[in-house]
């Protein structure tokens, strides 16, 4: 346990120097190389404030309007949609704003509208894929399951009914042997 | 954490009334998948990617400017396409997951109380100071793929000294959450009750779910932008801002001879390459041509994660420095005809300058060197980003 402390501490310490060697150079050493802090600071925390207070909670809204009409396997297809599909919008998004705006040529060549809808398109099959596989699978279990309770239910009522024409021989022995003692007991009596 | 407590500041235990609404009312996030199992390990997959990148882009920053204890070397040929087309899929893999990692644990941007203690403000500053510096890279990482600079900072320090302090505040975040990330990665509390691992709600996306709708968005992202840099993934290629094939000759080009300003003096007629040494000499571009001709296939590769292999044909950059008597080991400085710009002249240590396969290249899959691609005569050296392949040379020093 005090290897882990110590470990924990050194980890977080090296966190601290590099932090601050960072910060240092950044705002200080090398500010000459970096560029106006202000700037920097400005997109910094424009990302923070484009994720935490514009796209978070849109995500949350959404997912809260899907919460109410949807079940656990749309919800998954739509998770899938919303995270890949987000994904690949975003990494898509400069190639598709820079496209013919670069001097050089050979900077975004492709048709990045139509490729991103491809990527989308392919990524909406596969959600529906997963939905239908996954209301196959159900099916098929729910089948499955069915199918062996009826078996079961059979095997009890096939082990019933053999215990019942067990009971009922024997029954029906007990009866005869009784009969055999009566006319045994008359014999011996006749005789 | 409670340590060092705030004096005299009593904060209720939970917000009042007025503030029970929208993030901070009770319950207002109810997935089960904010917890620490799912935290771990996202966000251990997320550290891999920055790590990966982080290692990367200090070995890119080394590459460029080399400290005197950097062991640089020309061997593999592909070591920098390698290593810088890894830098550029862990930043785009990243996006994915820190979307992922930041849904996870967005509730806790609400925790109540906001805070307990000095140490405890700390930490949530930390916690900042990692998130905008993560988001910072990866977006100024993706705009600078494309070759877009809407802000006033230069891009190269900015992204290099932000991973830093960003790393930092992963490595201090690693620290104090580290008894939280082995029960989340054990699934098992230290001392007390297994964690839950059904979602505990009826109908709910389970965290198999989750991570598996993580790994197909990983997936995607990668497989639609790995193909500029592993050229047999090309056909899938529909999202990355280079196609390796596409430019003058078949390749991909990082500036223009317009931008750079020498569509003039490259054209020139009267064009030299003069090299300076204890013998120092001029040469035409006829004759250059006329010297002994070599070819070499080596990749560029660029600092934007784009590569491809070409066959570069020229003169040896070892019979140039033997021509001018340069001493063995000697360093050499190459000086383009562009006039401005970071590049303009280049430093060749003489790993490089040494190497038999680095060419002063006149010729591109067999035709004359296009003036985008450097004509009339370019570096083409193994290992080494593509800034510093120089184009468009019309002088190199013997130091």
């Amino acid at each position: 346990m005090r290897a882990a402390t110590a470990m924990r501490t050194c980890v977080g310490a090296v966190g601290v120097a590099m932090l601050g060697f960072g910060a240092w150079n950044l705002l200080w050493h090398q500010r000459a190389q970096v560029g106006p802090p202000d700037a920097v600071g400005k997109w910094l925390l424009g990302g923070v404030i484009l994720h935490d207070a514009i796209l978070a909670p849109l995500v949350f809204l959404a997912c809260a309007v899907v919460w109410r009409h949807t079940g656990a396997r749309v919800r998954r297809a739509l998770a899938l949609f919303l995270l890949a599909g987000g994904s690949l919008v975003i990494i898509a998004l400069p190639d598709i704003l820079r496209s013919g705006d670069n001097p050089n040529p050979t900077v975004t060549p492709l048709d990045y509208p139509r490729n991103l809808t491809i990527t989308l398109v392919v990524l909406a099959i596969v959600a529906v894929l997963s939905v239908a596989a996954g209301a196959g699978r159900d099916r098929y279990r729910r089948w499955r399951q069915e199918a062996r309770l009826r078996a079961q239910a059979k095997a009890e009522a096939k082990a019933k009914a053999e215990a019942e024409a067990e009971a009922a021989k024997a029954k029906a022995q007990a009866q005869s042997d009784a009969q055999a003692t009566i006319e045994e007991k008359g014999v011996a009596e006749d005789g | 954490m409670g340590l060092v407590n705030l004096p005299r500041l009593r904060i209720p235990d939970k917000p009042p009334t007025w503030m029970r609404r929208g993030p901070l009312r009770e319950g207002a996030f109810h997935s089960a998948l904010h917890d620490e199992r799912t935290a771990s390990l996202v966000g251990t997959a997320l550290g891999v990617a920055f790590a990966t990148a982080f290692v990367t882009g200090l070995i890119s920053h080394e590459l460029q400017h080399p400290a005197s204890w950097w062991p640089l070397t020309s061997r593999p040929v592909w070591f920098y396409r390698f290593t810088q087309g890894l830098h550029v899929a862990s930043g785009l893999a990243a996006i994915p997951l820190l979307l992922a990692k930041l849904w996870t644990v967005y509730p806790r941007l609400f925790a109540w109380p906001p805070i307990t203690s000095v140490l405890h403000a700390l930490e949530r500053l930390s916690i900042f100071v990692l998130i905008s510096g993560a988001i910072f890279e990866l977006i100024t990482g993706l705009l600078n793929i494309v070759q877009w600079y809407p802000w006033r900072f230069s891009f190269t320090g900015t992204h290099y000294w932000l991973a830093w302090i960003t790393v930092g505040a992963l490595l201090l975040h690693i620290a104090v959450k580290a008894p939280a990330i082995a029960r989340g990665l054990s699934n098992r509390a230290a001392e007390g009750p297994r964690i839950e691992i059904e979602t505990g709600r009826r109908g709910a996306v389970s965290r198999r779910a989750m991570l598996t709708v993580t790994g197909i968005a990983v997936g995607a992202v990668t497989a639609t932008t790995l193909g500029q840099s592993v050229t047999s993934l090309r056909s899938i290629d529909l999202l990355a801002p280079r196609d390796p094939t596409f430019g003058p000759q078949g390749v991909p080009i990082n500036r223009t001879a317009a931008e750079a300003q020498v569509e003039a003096t490259a054209m020139d007629p009267d064009w030299r390459l003069s090299v300076t040494g204890p013998r120092p000499y001029t040469l035409t571009l006829s004759e250059l041509a006329a010297l002994p001709q070599y070819t070499s296939n080596l990749p560029i590769a660029c600092v934007e994660g784009w590569s491809v292999n070409a066959a570069w044909q020229g003169v040896r950059m070892v019979d140039l420095l033997e021509r001018v008597g340069a001493p063995a080991g000697s360093q050499v400085r190459v000086v383009s005809l562009e006039r401005s710009g970071a590049y303009a002249t280049t430093l060749m240590p003489h790993v490089y300058a040494q190497d038999p396969l680095t060419l002063l290249a006149l010729r591109l899959h067999g035709q004359p060197l296009s003036l985008d691609h450097g004509y009339p005569a370019r570096i083409i050296a193994p290992a080494r980003p593509g800034v510093l392949q120089t184009k468009w040379v019309s002088r190199i020093e013997v130091l």
